[in-house]
Order: structure tokens, then C-alpha cells, then sequence
């Protein structure tokens, strides 16, 4: 009997041509330290960031997006893409100005509405808030929501393109990538630790 | 007429009158039969809709009555069985006729002939004959008048006795299923400004979204229903016949026909209306600026599969940075298509006239609309092009001012001339003085000391050095040294090694000048000028963008020390193509049945053929095929082997012996 041969996650920033994609530098770091401490899953120290123009991104199950700027594939990157989520993979992409007018947001729909198809509002009973940790209301709101950054809005929901059953295109407006981006030492200063909706992302993504 | 002759005619009249009555009868047989299991179907279902089968068995019961008939009246054959058969029935012969033919040369058989001729034979003959047809003739009426108010489908209508089937309600119609031959007429969305077109008979109704289909057959619409994923539909009379209207739904789906016990299915096949294309023809690229003051042509093409509405350009322009952007969106008028299926636009935008500052951005786009009134308009956006002005900080982007040499240009310059004056002095060595060759070789000597001075400035800036800090020559820069604590692997990005080089061909040539050996001087010199040049020349390296590197020591996040944690057994992912695997497995089942249940097999592959649209098109059209061949009878094996093919897909080839053939 042949073994399958398990290789260690690894966390997968998707480097794009237009926008500012290295808008959260640390945000990879956090979440793997959220993924070594809470779960059993092998995974590597430090994560990657890879052109999405370069077929090496089909290597990764999860790839994390994120940006300020205007949001727009290549010929290049919206091929590569179509084959990673065709092959199972999972496109993480969120909105870095957490506002509904703006450019990011605009564009990134737009963009994904034409390389996949128009994302639906994820439900929140859906199984990615119970994949590893429940959350019952759904995506947990982020400082920048409560505190009226950006459009001044709490969102209900995520977003998604979905192949079948399985979310292959999730999309976030509730601006993570900030609410993540810090050093994971600082963690320590929080009473709850607030990536762990991270660690449900990744789990799902390993896992369906 | 002598006897042989009237005896003859009688022959001939009998045989016809034979095959009458058999033929009589076995029309009669043949009619009875269909009749008495049209009947029988209204109880035993299992005898219905195999109306072949019904002709079939009919047909043999027919033939061989009519057979038993013919056999009976093989006597008629002989002559002498003919007279025989005359003499019964006209007593008053006396047997003349059977002697006359006997003995024709008698000398009595004038006599004989005259007795013959006085008996009426032909009259007693039609006279015997009549009633024997007549009875056949009248199974035949019976017969044929049963099969008539029957349920059979043999005289194209619904019998007198059809009715019981349905509770009495349907006095007209079709005998068996109204849903035998159907016709669809499927008119387009008026946007589209195309002709309906019917179908005959479909078993499937490929049409656009939004569609009108109208459906008509023969019959009454009494006891007739039409469903469509949940929705039923009301059936109305068209007045020769029946009529149900829906429309064509987003997705494929499968319309079921339900006419009292016969139920017929067809396939709705959706073809949506594909969105527009647009692509920008102009600019062809992007751009930064460091003034705002440029013309910009615009193009774009757009196509549409029915027809396009309109098309027009919009000008994002982003003002901000970090995280505080404002966007303000400019289009320009709708150039109006009328709905032909292709057309360009262009326009001209110029910078100026937007008023834009240091760093902002304009993201030019095109934006095409088509004609759908119904579930649009479909919208297309070509990609972006932007136009960024330049901060001016950016300078090393858009350079624009020219910069001083570099040092290492400045260097390898020196080099040159220095080589070219340690040449000449070599030249001039046999007609000089010792002392004047001392002199100028230390000149020259002098000036490559200060050349090698300026490389050890650059090379200890770029390893991390201190100005003035001297260094023996050999000695390499310590890689160990940072720029402002950065770890030791990012000072091997930036070492170089022709500096390091040219530092130490420098620092030989010096010491050969210093002594009054410029020729000895020259290859040290031009090592280190071709040093320098690769120096000069190579790339140099942009670190702006590179994020700071956090490693996580999972160990420690982990609290297990140096020991590897153990992932979970993790739940196996469910097979991307289960669509597909579901399908195989009931187009198999399917294949089971076309023996036994072929109704059940149709309506198998009729449902499949919807699910498999949006699947696998080519499936779907092989379904289809290998349906109509059922529905017509014709051989069905090779739409259904390549809808096998379909599901399957193509055989792939492996590398090696298979386990089986004992090979490696």
C-alpha cells in the first residue's frame, strides 16, 4: 500500500501585480503561530508569498489576499487562480480599507465576479464558523468595524464563491488584515486572542 | 357448357369463396385479438403501451385461423372432389356429372351432358356458398367494430370504452397516450428580435432563458397535468387538441407530462444569454507620470452574442495613501449599439482636466452593456489601465533629473586614464633617466593609491565598514559586520565580490608603481579596471517592498520543546466529482433496465440528461441521442457508449506492466 506523503501547511501570501499586496507583512506569522497553538496541524515557521502569476501558487490550499489599492488579476494571475480553486484550493481575499465604497472593495468584487462568479452572502451557520472554534453569530466583528473605521459599518457577513458545498473564494470586509497584523508575541496582551477566526480558515480550508 | 367446364367454374368460385372465409376469419381473429387486449391493458397495466407486441401476437392468432380455413379447403384442389361436392348438393344429378367426367368418350355421354346441363349447378353453388361467407364477413363486421370502441390505438381515436381507464371522463382523444406526438413552439425573448421556431416531437427543448414554450398535442386536456421542479401548469384547450405554455427556466430542468397512466418527460435545456465582452484597445499599458498632463486615447471593443445595448468609459481616480484613500468616478456618455452584436468606442481623456495631484491614480476602464431587459442588462468591464503621477520622492522610478556618477563610475574612469599614462611611461622607459622613471611611476602610483582608497570607501559602506578604517590587502570584509543590527544573511545579499577584487589588484598595482615597476603594474591595473567595470554594471537591488521577516518557533508556541507534535487523522475530503460519480452509477442502473423496464430506462436518462447539461454538455447531447433512439426504435449502443465515455472519460494510459501480467 502506498502512503500518502503529508507535507507541513504552509501559509501562502498571493503576491498580485496591481494594489499594495504586502499590506499586512505579519499578519502570516500570527496566524501560524494561532495554528501551532491551538491546533495539532504540522505546519512551517514562516510562511511564503508567491506570485499568483507563477504556477508554484497551485501548490498551496489556502492563499491569503489582501490590499488598499485597486484589485485586478492579470491574464496570468486570473488563469492560476481559476486552476487552484478548480483543484480544490481555497482563496482567502480581504478588504484591508474595511469600507464598502472603497476602491478595494469595488474592484475586488468586480474582479472576482468575473474570474469566478458573483459571491454570495455566506450564511452564518455555515460550517466554517464551527470548523475548529464556534463562533454562533457568525464572523467575529473586528476593532475597525466597532470603533467606525472605514464605512462605519458592522458586517453580518463574509462573502463567498462556492463550488458545490465547499467555499472556494471566501472574501472579508471586515478588514482583518489589520485587525491581524501584529507581531504574535503581542499576543499575549490580549484577553482573547482575536485570530482565532484565522485558525477556522485554515482548518477549513485543510479540511474540505 | 359441357360438364368439365361447369365443373371448372365451380372449382374457381370455390376457391375464391375460400379465401374469403379465410381471410374473413382471419381479419376477424386478428381484430379480436387487439381488441381483447386493449381491454385487458385497462386492467393489467403491464399489458399497456406495448402496442407492437399487441400486432404481433394478434397477427399470428390471425394468420393461423386464416390458415386452418385454407387448410380445410384444400379439397376444392382436385376436380373430381369439386363434381363430388356438386353431386351432394344437386341430388338430381344422378352422378351424370361425376360419370360425364369419368367417361367422356361414352357413347351415353351426350345423354349425360344433357342431364348435367338441366341442373342450375352455378345457382346451388352461390346458394351454398353464400351463408359459409357471410359468416365470415360478419366476424369480420363483429370484429372490426369491437377493435373500434376498444382502447387500441388502431383507428387513431379513443374508443367508446377508453373512458374506463380514466374514470369516464375523456369521451375523446387519442386512444392510449395523448403525449405520443407532441409539437413545441418556443418563441424568444422580444429582446432578441428572433423568430419562434417549432419543434417536432422533442424530447428535448434547448431554448434561451426566458423562452416562451408552448406545447400542443392532440386530445382533450381532461386528466393531463404538466410539472416543472415543484410549479405545475394548467392545460387548456386549443381546440383541435390540447396546449400547455410555461417559460424557460434558468436552469435545466425536466418537464413532466402526465396524461392518466402515460407520463412522458422532456428536457428542458436553457441557453443563457453570455454576458458582453469588452476589451480595452487603448492604452495598451500603464503608466507613471510625473506631471499630469497627457492626452490619453481611449478604445475598446465590445461583442455580445444577441445584441448590445451600449458602452462607455469610466475613470476611477484614487487620491490618499497609507490607509486613507478617497475615490471619485467619472464616466463618459453611453455610445448607443442598437443591438448589434458588435461595436467599438473611443475617446479622448485628457489628465489635465482632472485636476490631479502628486500620487494619485486613474484607473480607466470600459464598461459594455447588452440588450437583456429581461434578467439584465449584462454587464462586462474590460481590465484596468491606471495612470499614477509620481511623488517626488520617487525619483528613482521615474528619474527624471540627471544624478552625479556614481563612485564606481568615477573610479573606473580614473582607472582608464591611469592605465593609459602607466602605458606611455612604459614606452618612454629605455630613453628616460632611473630618477625621472621613479618620480613618475610614484606619481602614477599615487593616484591609484587614491583610486584604491574610494573602493575601500564603497566596499566598506556596502559591507558595513567604517570609513578610514584600513585593511590590509587579502583581508576580506567580515560578513559578520551589519547594517544597523540586520541579521548576517541579509549582508550576503549586498557583498560583492568585483570590488573586492579590484580592492586587491589596487592594492598590487600601488606597490609595483611605488617601486618604479609600472610594467609589472599594467596587469594588476587591468584586472582592476575590468573589476571595476562588472561592478559598475551590475544590477543594482531594490529592497523596498520586502516585509519583515517573523519566524514563528512552533516549538515554543507549542510548549512541546524540540519534540515534533503529530497532526490529527484529518476527515478525507469529498471527492470533488461526485456529481459525476452519481451519475455513473445510475446511467449503470439505467443500462439494467432497458431490458426489462425500458420506459423506466427513458425516463432514467431523461433526468440524467438534465443534470448533465450544466455537467458535461457532451454527455448530455449523448443522451439525448441514444433517447430519440429509443423513442424511434433505432439501435441505441453508440450514443450510449459514447454518454459511457462521457462519464468516464478518456482511458489514460500508465507506465509499466500492470500488477496482473507478473511484470514489475
Amino acid at each position: 500500500m502506498v502512503g500518502w506523503i503529508v507535507s507541513d501547511f504552509i501559509f501562502c501570501t498571493g503576491r498580485y501585480e496591481s494594489g499594495d499586496w504586502d499590506s499586512a507583512p505579519t499578519l502570516p506569522a500570527n496566524l501560524i503561530d494561532s495554528v501551532a497553538r491551538y491546533t495539532e496541524i504540522g505546519c512551517a515557521p514562516v510562511g511564503v508569498i508567491v506570485p499568483l502569476s507563477s504556477e508554484r501558487i497551485l501548490e498551496y490550499p489556502l492563499v491569503y489576499l489582501t490590499g488598499h489599492l485597486p484589485f485586478r488579476f492579470t491574464e496570468a494571475e486570473r488563469r492560476n487562480v481559476k486552476k487552484l480553486v478548480d483543484r480544490g484550493g481555497m482563496i482567502f481575499i480581504d478588504d484591508h480599507n474595511h469600507d464598502i465604497g472603497g476602491v478595494f472593495h469595488k474592484t475586488a468584487l468586480e474582479e472576482i465576479t468575473r474570474t469566478f462568479s458573483a459571491p454570495i452572502d455566506l450564511p452564518n451557520t455555515h460550517p466554517l464558523y464551527s470548523s475548529f472554534f464556534k463562533f454562533d453569530d457568525g464572523p467575529p466583528a473586528t476593532s475597525h468595524e466597532l470603533n467606525g473605521w472605514g464605512d462605519n459599518l458592522v458586517h453580518k457577513n463574509l462573502k463567498a464563491v462556492m463550488r458545490g458545498d465547499r467555499i472556494a473564494v471566501l472574501y472579508s470586509n471586515k478588514d482583518y488584515s489589520s485587525e491581524w497584523n501584529y507581531h504574535p508575541d503581542n499576543k499575549r496582551f490580549s484577553a482573547v486572542d482575536n485570530t482565532r477566526f484565522g485558525v477556522n480558515i485554515i482548518v477549513y480550508a485543510l479540511t474540505r | 357448357m359441357t360438364a368439365v367446364e361447369r365443373v371448372a367454374r365451380t372449382q374457381r368460385v370455390l376457391g375464391a369463396a375460400a379465401i374469403v372465409q379465410a381471410l374473413g376469419w382471419g381479419f376477424a381473429a386478428t381484430f379480436a385479438t387487439l381488441a381483447a387486449l386493449s381491454f385487458a391493458s385497462l386492467v393489467i397495466h403491464e399489458l399497456d403501451g406495448n402496442a407492437s407486441s399487441h400486432l404481433n401476437i394478434a397477427l399470428a392468432i390471425g394468420s393461423v385461423v386464416a390458415l386452418v380455413f385454407l387448410w380445410r379447403a384444400r379439397r376444392f384442389s382436385s376436380r373430381d372432389r369439386v363434381a363430388l361436392w356438386i353431386e351432394e348438393r344437386v341430388p338430381s344429378l344422378q352422378y351424370s356429372l361425376v360419370t360425364a367426367l369419368e367417361h367422356r368418350s361414352s357413347p351415353f355421354a351426350p345423354g349425360l351432358e344433357a342431364t348435367v346441363e338441366k341442373a342450375d349447378v352455378g345457382r346451388t353453388t352461390l346458394a351454398s356458398l353464400q351463408r359459409r361467407v357471410s359468416w365470415a364477413v360478419g366476424a369480420f363486421l363483429v370484429a372490426a367494430a369491437l377493435l373500434y370502441v376498444s382502447p387500441s390505438a388502431a383507428f387513431g381515436r379513443a374508443g367508446l370504452f377508453s373512458k374506463l381507464g380514466v374514470g369516464g371522463k375523456s369521451p375523446a382523444g387519442p386512444i392510449g397516450s395523448k403525449l405520443a406526438i407532441v409539437e413545441a413552439r418556443v418563441t424568444p425573448p422580444a429582446y432578441t428580435n428572433e423568430r419562434a421556431a417549432v419543434l417536432d416531437d422533442p424530447s428535448s427543448i434547448p431554448a434561451l432563458v426566458g423562452s416562451r414554450i408552448e406545447i400542443t398535442g392532440h386530445g382533450s386536456p381532461d386528466g393531463m397535468s404538466a410539472s416543472l421542479t415543484g410549479s405545475s401548469f394548467t392545460f387548456t384547450d386549443a381546440g383541435d387538441g390540447w396546449r400547455v405554455s410555461m417559460t424557460m427556466p434558468a436552469k435545466p430542468a425536466a418537464l413532466t407530462l402526465k396524461d392518466r397512466q402515460y407520463e412522458r418527460i422532456i428536457v428542458l435545456d436553457p441557453h443563457p444569454d453570455a454576458p458582453p465582452k469588452i476589451a480595452l484597445t487603448s492604452p495598451l499599458r500603464d503608466t507613471t507620470l510625473r506631471v499630469a498632463q497627457l492626452v490619453i486615447k481611449l478604445g475598446a471593443t465590445a461583442t455580445d452574442d444577441i445584441g448590445l445595448r451600449g458602452a462607455y468609459f469610466e475613470y476611477l481616480i484614487t487620491t490618499g495613501s497609507g490607509e486613507i484613500f478617497s475615490a471619485r468616478t467619472v464616466t463618459t456618455p453611453v455610445v448607443n449599439f442598437d443591438g448589434s452584436r458588435r461595436g467599438s468606442i473611443n475617446a479622448t481623456l485628457d489628465l489635465g482636466s482632472l485636476k490631479l495631484n502628486q500620487g494619485d491614480v486613474v484607473s480607466i476602464r470600459a464598461i459594455a452593456q447588452d440588450g437583456n431587459t429581461l434578467s439584465g442588462p449584462g454587464l462586462a468591464t474590460s481590465d484596468t489601465r491606471t495612470f499614477r503621477i509620481a511623488m517626488a520622492s520617487e525619483y528613482d522610478s521615474v528619474a527624471v533629473d540627471a544624478a552625479a556618477p556614481l563612485p564606481i563610475d568615477t573610479t573606473a574612469m580614473s582607472q582608464r586614464m591611469l592605465i593609459m599614462m602607466t602605458e606611455k611611461l612604459v614606452k618612454e622607459m629605455p630613453k628616460i633617466t632611473r630618477k625621472e622613471l621613479v618620480r613618475r611611476s610614484g606619481e602614477i602610483g599615487d593616484l591609484e593609491d587614491k583610486i584604491r582608497k574610494r573602493v575601500e570607501e564603497v566596499l566598506y559602506q556596502l559591507e558595513g565598514g567604517e570609513e578610514g578604517a584600513e585593511e590590509e590587502p587579502g583581508t576580506p570584509p567580515d560578513p559578520s559586520k551589519t547594517l544597523e543590527g540586520e541579521e548576517s544573511d541579509e549582508v550576503q545579499a549586498v557583498q560583492n565580490p568585483d570590488l573586492f577584487e579590484a580592492f586587491n589588484e589596487l592594492w598590487s598595482a600601488v606597490r609595483s608603481l611605488q617601486i618604479a615597476e609600472p610594467d609589472s603594474a599594467l596587469p594588476h591595473m587591468r584586472i582592476a579596471l575590468r573589476a571595476l567595470d562588472r561592478a559598475r554594471l551590475a544590477n543594482r537591488l531594490y529592497l523596498r517592498g520586502m516585509p519583515p521577516k517573523v519566524v514563528v518557533d512552533i516549538a515554543r508556541v507549542r510548549m512541546s520543546g524540540k519534540e515534533k507534535g503529530s497532526a490529527n487523522v484529518r476527515t478525507p475530503r469529498t471527492p470533488q466529482d461526485s456529481t459525476r460519480l452519481s451519475l455513473q452509477r445510475r446511467f449503470s442502473d439505467a443500462v439494467e433496465l432497458i431490458e426489462s423496464k425500458p420506459a423506466d430506462a427513458i425516463r432514467s436518462f431523461t433526468l440524467m440528461q438534465v443534470e448533465a447539461l450544466s455537467l458535461s454538455p457532451q454527455l448530455a447531447t449523448a443522451l439525448g441521442e441514444a433517447i430519440d433512439a429509443f423513442r424511434k426504435g433505432r439501435d441505441a449502443t453508440l450514443p450510449l457508449l459514447r454518454a459511457r465515455r462521457a462519464l468516464a472519460g478518456d482511458p489514460t494510459a500508465a507506465p509499466g506492466l500492470p500488477a496482473w501480467s507478473g511484470g514489475l
